[in-house]
């Protein structure tokens, strides 16, 4: 399924929990589409309603940082009663690019994202307990981009 | 012949026995893992990632025995569900290592102080440090096995200096032992204190092998002391044993402090606590040593008499003292005998001939004392023989000296003088101690020292800081004289050059002027050693507390270093894989099915409207953070106090529905946040109320005694503590990613992130999670609670006459610290349950009252076509499973895939049709996930505990109502 900023995202067979796969042609797509697959594995129909927020993240090290941006967007879900959809990433900053996708563990990362949030008492969503580091990956792939794949407690 | 083998892809199992098939232990696998599994069972199990995950699991530090996949395992995250690792609590690693601070990331060259006293830097280790006890800083100074090895490239690394000028390499989060704990080095700035032990101890190498006691040297011994020494692995005996290390130490202290006495009676005279030290070691020979004696006696010393207690130990067998002989302990009168250092002494490394002469020390040698104000006096030993044997005594010392000499460490002359002591005979005092300039002393302190000898240790240990802040201190004076003088020469104005430096202007005025020969003297205020020594405190494990000087990053990247230590605490409570604490409680009623046909949709209704489910569904309780903080703290008592709990609710709860270890303040702001609005809430996913009938009693006994019977209603409830648990297990998992890089490297799956228990880190996990657990319980005693006045509504009459009381309420993802048998020895192991129950049998002291007679009960949730079962422990889980069983039937598809192949509204209508069982659901997509096809059997799960011994049938129950998220 295409993502809301031009990744896509699968969402894939877990035993027990649901695994988002997605691609994006830049690392702020990738992330993006990561999280719109949260979005897809919480609700199948998602209306058009609710308003924009924004929220911002930071870790140290690219990993880190998709895991607190997803474990944010839980938490934003519980605290605010809205699940967050249409996930923008509006940038991510990191100490060096040096482009060969090695995940920098020093200095920080930091990312500017924003969500639509629905009203959860307007749909029909499942809860997703909780990103988790199980299996998780994120590469540059040569040529193509990014590639993301996440496990989720549900 | 071969056992039989289960082939999964990649992965050979063996078969033990019936239902028990094991992983054996191979590449970094830490002990091999276990799956209880009938072969039906194993074919789902080993359909997905679950094999591999139970392995990954015994990649984790202290775990103990197995790995054990219960019967429902299936793929989870990090640990498999259905997983049960046992992490060893009592014997585990909070480090402070050798040096004083956790030996964490660490450069290359950083010396590790292992046991007998030998030191070698870290890099060295690698090969050997399963072989290795490093020493460890604990209550104790102490061994301890090493367990883990790591290393890693490019790390940035700072140089921490302290005021006594020592020195150590490290990276930012490698934790420093300060008098607040263990903190790591970003979190330290100058003038801070950190714990040192500056023992450093003797280079580490390899011993030349030579036999010290072969047969021949008891052939004319009994045969029953021959056979002492054989059963004891003691014959032949080589200077590589490691009971040799241990017989050097007590020869060398016999010699000193020790008597011969008839009939195989070696004694060892000394302080309680020295002599306890001498007891291990004689116990760890392989002899049994006697408890320790105390006697008063009268001394008379220029005609005063005065009375002392005297303490000693002694071994009995004739084997020990024939050793000790052989290995060159007196015989008879030390005064008259003619004994040298024995007679391999040359052929031994530094670190062995120290082991001898240090124990010899701990006897002999004076304690470090001042001799005035800020100098040390020699530490001096001393013996008396007679004349015709003084030669002999004269040549002791010189081997001594002449070992001592080899270290670098300087001593003085022999002196040899007369005795004007009786006259009958001659006899002649010998003596020579250790030169006491400061760098002398401190190499000898630091390297060879005393042994057995508590208290001169600890004066060693604040000698050696002493004297190496005195140093430090003199090496800035000579700094600041040297500079004055050269600005002097240049011409600078003396009062410019006072103002230059921190110091007393005379010294500058002295520095320039006067001239300067050799180093100088530290300051008037500098204390003297024995004021040093009345406020500066040295613990038991020979830590000293020194102040940073100065924080450097040094330039280039390095490889670091970190190995864990098994002692004390620095196990690892492995986080992330024990989740939201989830569990299920089953309440009864005196209701029959016959009561509840026909209102079972009045009933589901009423159930769903009044029990919050779903995601954004809200809570029974509304709350703020102060009443969150309470449940967190208190559990199910709050629930009493508010009036959601009856006392009997208590009884029949797991540890009675509170953990005592747990804190509140360990939970974040953030999973507070999530928690407060859902204080009394289903969640959705797996997790279900559910109303049930019971339709079979296997046990009629147990089945009594938990109060069940066959057409009876019975309420399940399956929960756990919902966004709050979730958060703090995500928050602690990125701590533990922060700040234990170097194991986490080391796993082979980030999310099974384990902190070193002991670490502050893992005890405010472990105070979390208790937490945690409070809050899980009372999120299922308020939705209990609420059932029941549902069911007042629906039914008319008051729960209690509808006797609507709680069965059990039993965890089945938690972690908890308990205490098991492991090779017949009690461990206080950290058991790991992820989704897998506690399952303690009868008689067991933890399982409470009402049911101690039967057994602990195990409730297991199965699915909505198959039904569920009650369980009582069985008698063999202590022995196979760390005391658990199943916790369910155990996801056979995932939910993708369930919901393609089913769809909600079909299965809704097909069970309340078929199965008339009422389904109500917050989202259609979850009925889907949750049908009944989903599930793996819960009959064989249910066979395969009930054969094994680890949870025994009692009764079975179907659905009638379920509602979920």
């Amino acid at each position: 399924m295409s993502g809301s900023q031009g990744g896509r995202f699968e969402l894939q067979k877990h035993t027990a929990d649901v695994a988002v796969e997605a691609t994006g042609n830049s690392l702020e797509a990738v992330f993006a589409a990561v999280a719109d697959g949260l979005a897809a594995a919480s609700c199948e129909e998602i209306p058009d309603t609710g308003d924009r927020f924004s929220l911002s993240v930071a870790a140290e090290s690219r990993e880190a940082l998709l895991f607190d941006y997803l474990d944010e967007l839980i938490y934003l879900r519980d605290v605010r009663a809205e699940l967050p959809v249409d996930h923008r990433v509006e940038a991510i900053d990191g100490p060096t690019d040096d482009g060969d996708g090695d995940s920098g563990d020093d200095g920080t990362w930091s990312l500017e994202a924003s969500a639509r949030g629905v009203p959860l008492a307007e749909i029909d969503a499942r809860e997703v307990k909780a990103v988790t580091y199980s299996e998780m990956r994120l590469e540059r792939v040569e040529g193509e981009g990014w590639e993301s794949y996440v496990v989720f407690d549900v | 012949m071969s056992n039989p083998t289960f082939e999964a892809d990649g992965i050979t199992l063996e078969k033990v026995r019936e239902h028990v098939w094991e992983i054996p232990q191979e590449g970094d696998m830490r002990t091999p893992a276990r799956v209880l599994a009938s072969e039906p069972l194993l074919e789902e199990i080993s359909d997905d990632k679950t094999l591999e995950q139970l392995t990954n699991t015994t990649h984790l530090p202290g775990i103990t025995k197995h790995a054990i996949c219960m019967p429902d395992g299936h793929q989870g995250y990090g640990f498999p569900v259905g997983g049960v690792g046992a992490l060893d609590a009592e014997d585990g690693c909070i480090s402070p290592g050798a040096v004083g601070y956790d030996i964490n990331c660490l450069t290359g060259d950083t010396d590790v102080l292992l046991e007998y006293g030998r030191r070698l830097p870290i890099e060295d280790l690698e090969k050997r440090f399963e072989e290795e006890n490093a020493m460890v800083a604990g209550e104790e100074f102490t061994p301890s096995t090493i367990r883990l090895f790591t290393e890693r490239d490019d790390a940035t690394v700072y140089e921490v200096e302290t005021e006594t000028g020592d020195r150590i390499t490290a990276t930012a989060d490698h934790p420093f032992r300060t008098p607040d704990g263990m903190r790591p080095l970003e979190e330290l700035s100058e003038g801070d204190e950190v714990h040192l032990q500056p023992f450093r101890g003797v280079p580490d190498e390899e011993p030349e092998e030579f036999t010290v006691l072969s047969e021949d040297d008891v052939a004319n011994e009994n045969p029953q002391l021959v056979r002492a020494l054989e059963d004891r692995d003691l014959l032949p005996l080589k200077s590589t044993d490691d009971a040799f290390n241990r017989f050097l130490k007590l020869v060398g202290f016999h010699t000193g402090d020790g008597a011969i006495g008839s009939g195989g009676q070696t004694w060892f005279y000394g302080e309680p606590t020295d002599l306890e030290s001498i007891q291990d070691d004689i116990d760890a020979i392989g002899f049994t040593p006697s408890k320790i004696y105390e006697r008063d006696r009268a001394h008379e010393i220029d005609g005063k008499t005065f009375e002392t207690t005297e303490y000693s130990v002694r071994a009995n067998s004739k084997a020990f003292q024939k050793v000790l002989l052989e290995l060159g302990a007196p015989d008879g009168r030390k005064i008259e005998s003619d004994f040298t250092t024995p007679w391999y002494f040359d052929r031994l490394t530094n670190w062995q001939k120290a082991l001898y002469v240090s124990a010899y020390f701990g006897a002999e040698m004076s304690a470090p004392a001042a001799q005035h104000d800020k100098n040390l006096y020699c530490p001096k030993v001393s013996q008396t023989r007679v004349a015709a044997v003084a030669d002999d005594g004269e040549e002791f010392m010189a081997d001594i000296a002449s070992f001592l000499g080899d270290l670098d460490i300087e001593t003085n002359q022999i002196e040899r003088f007369e005795t004007d002591s009786s006259a009958d005979r001659e006899t002649i005092r010998l003596r020579f101690g250790v030169k006491n300039d400061s760098e002398n002393l401190i190499r000898f302190f630091s390297t060879v020292g005393y042994r057995y000898n508590h208290e001169k240790r600890r004066k060693a240990a604040k000698a050696i800081q002493y004297l190496k802040t005195k140093e430090a201190v003199i090496d800035r004076r000579a700094t600041i004289a040297r500079e004055a003088k050269a600005m002097a020469d240049g011409g600078t104005p003396a009062q410019d050059i006072k103002s230059e430096f921190d110091v007393n202007e005379r010294f500058v005025e002295r520095s320039i002027w006067d001239g300067r020969s050799g180093r100088p003297r530290p300051p008037a205020e500098f204390p003297g050693f024995e004021d040093y020594c009345e406020t500066t405190t040295v613990g038991d494990d020979y830590t000293v507390a020194a102040r940073i000087r100065s924080i450097e990053p040094i330039d280039e990247a390095h490889r670091v270093y970190d190995i864990g230590v098994t002692h004390d605490a620095h196990n690892f409570v492995a986080d992330g894989f024990v989740v939201s604490n989830c569990g299920v409680r089953m309440m009864r009623t005196n209701l029959t099915y016959d009561d509840l046909q026909g209102r079972e949709e009045e009933l589901v209704d009423a159930l769903f409207a009044n029990v919050p489910s779903g995601l954004g569904g809200g809570g029974i309780v509304e709350a703020g953070v102060d009443t969150v903080d309470e449940i967190l703290g208190r559990g199910v008592d709050w629930a009493l106090e508010n009036g959601h709990a009856v006392e009997e609710d208590l009884l029949h709860c797991e540890d009675e529905g509170m953990r005592e270890e747990a804190d509140p303040e360990k939970i974040t702001q953030k999973a507070k946040d999530r928690g407060k609005n859902q204080i009394g809430s289903l969640g959705s996913g797996n997790h279900f109320l559910e109303v049930q009938r019971v339709t079979d009693v296997f046990h009629d006994e147990v089945g009594e005694a938990y109060g069940l019977e066959e057409d009876q209603i019975v309420v399940l409830i399956h929960c756990g503590s919902r966004g709050l648990g979730h958060q703090t297990c995500n928050d602690y998992l990125r701590k533990i990613e922060q700040q234990h890089q170097g194991l986490l490297n080391q796993l082979p799956d980030k999310e099974l992130a384990a902190a070193p228990a002991g670490s502050q880190l893992a005890e405010d996990y472990y105070a979390a999670m208790n937490a945690a657990i409070n809050f899980a319980w009372v999120n299922r005693q308020l939705i209990m609670h609420r059932t029941r006045q549902v069911f007042e509504r629906v039914f008319d009459r008051s729960w209690e006459t509808m006797e609507m009381d709680l069965l059990y309420d039993v965890a089945h993802n938690i972690a908890k610290k308990e205490t098991h048998t492991v090779d017949g020895e009690e461990r206080e192991l950290y058991v790991h349950r992820k989704g897998a129950t506690r399952a303690f049998p009868a008689g067991h002291p933890e399982v409470p009252k009402a049911y101690r007679d039967v057994g602990q009960p195990v409730i297991i949730p199965g699915s909505m076509g198959a039904g569920n079962f009650v369980l009582r422990g069985g008698e063999n889980s202590m022995d196979l499973t760390f005391g658990s069983t199943a916790h369910g039937a155990g996801r056979l598809m995932s939910r993708t895939q369930a919901k393609s192949e089913y769809w909600g509204g079909d299965v809704q209508q097909q069970l309340e049709d078929q199965e008339q069982i009422y389904v109500k659901a917050q989202s259609g997509a979850t009925v889907a996930e949750e049908a009944p096809g989903v599930y793996k059997d819960v009959d064989e799960v249910v066979r395969v505990s009930d054969e094994l011994g680890i949870g025994d049938k009692v009764a079975r129950t179907f659905p009638v109502c379920n509602i979920k998220g």
